[in-house]
């Protein structure tokens, strides 16, 4: 058995001795047979408004958990597709068209991503470092030269390329971290 | 947006859904065979009539910087940054940074 469930009978056998020493001297509370309508009212009022906020509090924190989820959603979709792209920076090698229809995927979930942002409990973050940043990832991967479509990065591109997906994917996780804080 | 003109050039329709990279020795698609075979004789025909030439980019897989940047250039070159300027608006609802991004371009060129 673990130690840390000794320390929990422990507890309880404690809490135990505790609750049977207060039930003993129960004699020792006395009640009072009148009513103040007053307290009444007040314990009405106060207890209308414990559940009403406990309520509204719950179902508001579910609605922001909800969004959370779909805006994290949304940047992991374009983490895969920054991660499509690494791939073929680390090949070294790839079709220009191709490329550019995986950039053309991604910045339309960022336009999609924005939209999302507007419109749910985290409309103050701010995108402009990512679009920044994949803009610089696409001017980097597809203003090479090019043989038969076929683009093949030299030591230097490959090094740009690399540094441009490095950035941009840490954006990507600032941006999940920002979500999430919210 | 949909737009009724005469002069428009939709990428997509017009030249190729898959538009490719820089110049011909790139591959097929290219920014200057666009340039050739399409931008140029467009935007030639809505200066002569006065009008503004409207170049749709959506509807295709996507497009390279190098693409549009060649494309966009040698229409500067052969037509000048202001009348350029002045007789083009692109149409991009898809991603519209591509029009900042042009623009760029067309002010960078000569």
């Amino acid at each position: 058995m673990k130690p840390s469930n000794y320390l929990i009978y422990v507890c309880c056998i404690a809490l135990g001795c505790v609750l049977g020493a207060f039930f003993c001297n129960f004699t020792y509370f006395q009640f009072d047979p009148k009513i103040n309508i007053f307290e009444l009212l007040s314990l009405i009022v106060t207890t209308g408004f414990g559940i009403y906020i406990a309520i509204n509090i719950g179902r508001a924190l579910s609605l922001q958990n909800s969004e959370k989820s779909l805006l994290i959603e949304e940047v992991k979709e374009s983490i895969k597709i920054t991660e499509n792209i690494n791939s073929a920076i680390e090949k070294r090698s790839y079709d220009i068209k191709t490329m550019a229809g995986e950039l053309k995927s991604l910045n339309e979930h960022l336009y999609l991503l924005e939209t999302l942002l507007e419109s749910s409990h985290c409309k103050d973050i701010e995108l402009t470092n990512v679009r920044f940043d994949l803009r610089a990832l696409r001017n980097v991967i597809t203003s090479q030269s090019a043989s038969n479509n076929i683009v093949t990065l030299d030591l230097t591109n490959y090094k740009s390329a690399k540094a441009a997906y490095r950035m941009l994917k840490h954006k990507y996780f600032k941006l999940i971290f920002e979500i999430n804080r919210k | 947006m949909q737009v009724a003109s005469k002069h428009t050039v939709k990428v997509s329709t017009d030249f190729s859904p898959t538009p490719g990279a820089r110049v011909y020795a790139d591959g097929n698609d290219s920014g200057q065979e666009f340039y050739d075979n399409c931008l140029r004789s467009a935007f030639q025909q809505a200066l002569d009539d006065d009008e503004i030439l409207f170049i749709d980019l959506d509807g295709t897989e996507g497009y390279a910087t190098s693409f549009l940047d060649e494309a966009f250039v040698r229409l500067v070159r052969d037509f000048g940054k202001k009348t350029v300027l002045s007789h083009i608006q692109i149409i991009s609802n898809e991603e519209p940074d591509w029009i900042e991004e042009i623009n760029s371009y067309i002010n960078e060129a000569e």
